[in-house]
């Protein structure tokens, strides 16, 4: 079981002091919030992409990939997300396997279509072809990883002739990829095809939505016969705050939550608790929260935490991955593991799909001979 | 049948809700005649209101927000009734009609109704409310309800909106009842969600 955390590198004013970070501390705290999650034994750090202010996470991951990369020794970089719509699969198949290799296998990515339509056309793509893209952009990623030598004619970028996407992939194995969606049953599908993995960003969602998302995602997965639905790759999101009593954590947390970009003046604190994930109070409620996601979404491989966003000071933040790494994580992974059954694979590392690999076992996209996609293919 | 009601009704005397409820009674005899009984959901976006902000300023729907987007997605006929406010509907009522999703109303005949306090008001609903339940595919009748505050107490004119009344819900029974919209209407109540329903990705593929 993975735990880390997520960061979206918003810059947003401190409501309680109006301290404004510049871009160039907000940056650096991103660096000291990775190593530190390392250092607190978090398993996961993942950084967004962002192109617009006020966020100042990497225009291209790989670049923050690779400084973590020195800097740390074991804790896995992955991004939330990766922009598969407007960067162009042949640099995503490039700078991703580089710093594979820089990292010697600790990298993997989560793919998603971006939050903001100005994006699509400051790339020349079109913000109506979303998915499209997503899905055209994913297929020659696919293969960019897989083949040496890759032919290509598609509708949303130049042809490809015996291409060969350079370094090849760390140990001829592709970083694991998640696909992220929220509402997008195409996505939940894309990920099934793949047999890849598929992460539901649910901390602005009631579980209702997300566990039927989920289910989508897990019912395809057998379907194209990478597993029963049980044993699919699944991540969920979440945002926690903590202190060591619940009304201290409250008291503590509101006027940040009070005055977010994304949820501020809107429902209240208790509101939002109740309809989302977010869980504002001490190590040992996350705990039961977090742990509560298992009995809707099925045994899970991957828990990302938000909690360095809506201008939370360092010093807060810090606090925060010390308590996930001291309380929350090892509690979760106890008890996640003894849960999961024996069957359901665990958090794919490197190592294993390297194993998997050596094993001939990939996943075959849209399913091997015998699997109910190709047996419902033929029979038609 | 599926018959949703959603309706603005302010105060506890509310005109609107009055308007609503004999909408309702004549949309149901009207179906009964037919031999048809439809189950009746009332939304009475009041009681909606924090959350329909709410949802404005954050991406979450507060669940009986949720349940009355299912209750329409659902309606195989929806009534909305609004008080018009300075020339236009209210506007927590716009706004149920702005966070439905797309769609919501594909093919699903839409009984439009309004209130005001003068006759000075009545077209109001017609030019901001149809073309925007329009704009949601909805199958907006020709005959819309307008009731003014002398409309219920003068005997003449409560006849002859208890007349539009009966004529506009005997329209919506009809479209309702009948088979316009074809097959449309069947999508719009399909889960996307559902696994056995989702587009294979192969299809996905050729289609971009």
């Amino acid at each position: 079981m993975d735990i880390g955390i997520f960061t979206i590198g918003d810059v947003t004013v401190d409501p309680t002091t109006g301290h404004a970070p510049s871009e160039h501390e907000r940056i650096q705290n991103t660096v000291t919030i990775a190593r530190h999650a390392e250092q607190a034994g978090l398993d996961v750090f993942a950084t967004g992409q962002h192109h617009n202010p006020p966020f100042v996470a990497p225009a291209n991951p790989p670049i923050l990939m690779a400084h973590l990369a020195a800097m740390t020794d074991s804790i896995r970089l992955s991004t939330a997300t990766t922009l598969i719509t407007t960067t162009d699969p042949v640099r995503i198949a490039e700078d991703y396997s580089y710093v594979q290799h820089l990292s010697l296998g600790r990298v993997d990515l989560m793919l998603g279509r971006g939050n903001t339509g100005p994006v699509y056309p400051w790339f020349g793509k079109d913000i109506r072809a979303g998915i499209p893209l997503a899905v055209e952009n994913y297929a020659l990623l696919h293969r960019l990883w897989r083949e040496e030598s890759v032919d290509w004619n598609g509708r949303y970028r130049t042809p490809l002739q015996d291409f060969t996407a350079t370094p090849r992939p760390l140990d001829d194995v592709a970083p694991f990829v998640w696909h992220g969606s929220i509402r997008s049953p195409e996505i939940a599908e894309q990920a099934a095809y793949y047999g890849d993995g598929f992460f539901h960003n649910n901390i602005f969602w009631p579980m209702s939505h997300t566990a039927r998302m989920v289910n989508l995602y897990r019912q395809r997965f057998e379907h194209y016969g990478h597993g029963a639905a049980h044993q699919a790759f699944v991540g969920l999101g979440g945002q926690v705050f903590m202190r060591r009593t619940s009304q201290d954590a409250v008291r503590e947390f509101r006027p940040y939550f009070d005055n977010a970009p994304v949820y501020g003046h809107g429902p209240s604190l208790e509101e939002f608790t109740a309809q989302t994930p977010l869980t504002v109070g001490t190590p040992e409620q996350v705990i039961e929260r977090t742990l509560s996601f298992q009995e809707w979404a099925g045994d899970y491989q991957r828990q990302l935490f938000l909690i360095d966003h809506a201008g939370l000071p360092l010093k807060t933040v810090l606090e925060q991955i010390d308590m996930l790494g001291e309380d929350v994580a090892p509690a979760l992974r106890k008890e996640f593991d003894a849960r999961r059954p024996a069957d359901v694979p665990d958090a794919p590392t490197h190592e294993w799909l390297v194993e998997r690999h050596r094993a001939g076992k990939d996943p075959a996209p849209g399913g091997r001979p015998g699997s109910p996609a190709v047996n419902e293919r033929e029979g038609e | 049948m599926r018959l949703t009601a959603v309706w603005t009704g302010l105060s506890s005397e509310s005109s609107t809700t009055r308007l609503t409820e004999r909408l309702i009674d004549a949309a149901v005899a009207s179906a009964r005649t037919n031999g048809i009984d439809p189950v009746v959901t009332r939304i009475n976006l009041r009681r909606l209101a924090t959350g329909l902000v709410n949802m404005t300023v954050t991406p979450t729907p507060d669940p009986e927000l949720e349940e009355a987007f299912e209750a329409v997605q659902q309606a195989d006929a929806v009534i909305t009734a609004t008080p018009i406010y300075k020339t236009a509907p209210v506007g927590i009522h716009m706004l149920f009609w702005q966070l439905v999703d797309e769609g919501a109303l594909a093919a699903t005949p839409v009984l439009l109704a309004s209130t005001g306090g003068t006759p000075r008001h009545s077209l109001a609903a017609e030019n901001t409310l149809r073309p925007m339940l329009g704009y949601l595919k909805g199958l907006v009748i020709p005959t819309s309800v307008f009731a003014a505050t002398d409309d219920w107490g003068d005997p003449e004119d409560a006849t002859r909106l208890t007349r539009r009344i009966e004529t506009a819900a005997a329209e919506l029974m009809a479209w309702a009842s009948g088979s316009v919209g074809g097959g449309v209407r069947a999508d719009k109540t399909a889960d996307p969600l559902d696994p056995a329903g989702v587009t294979p990705f192969e299809q996905i593929l050729e289609q971009r």
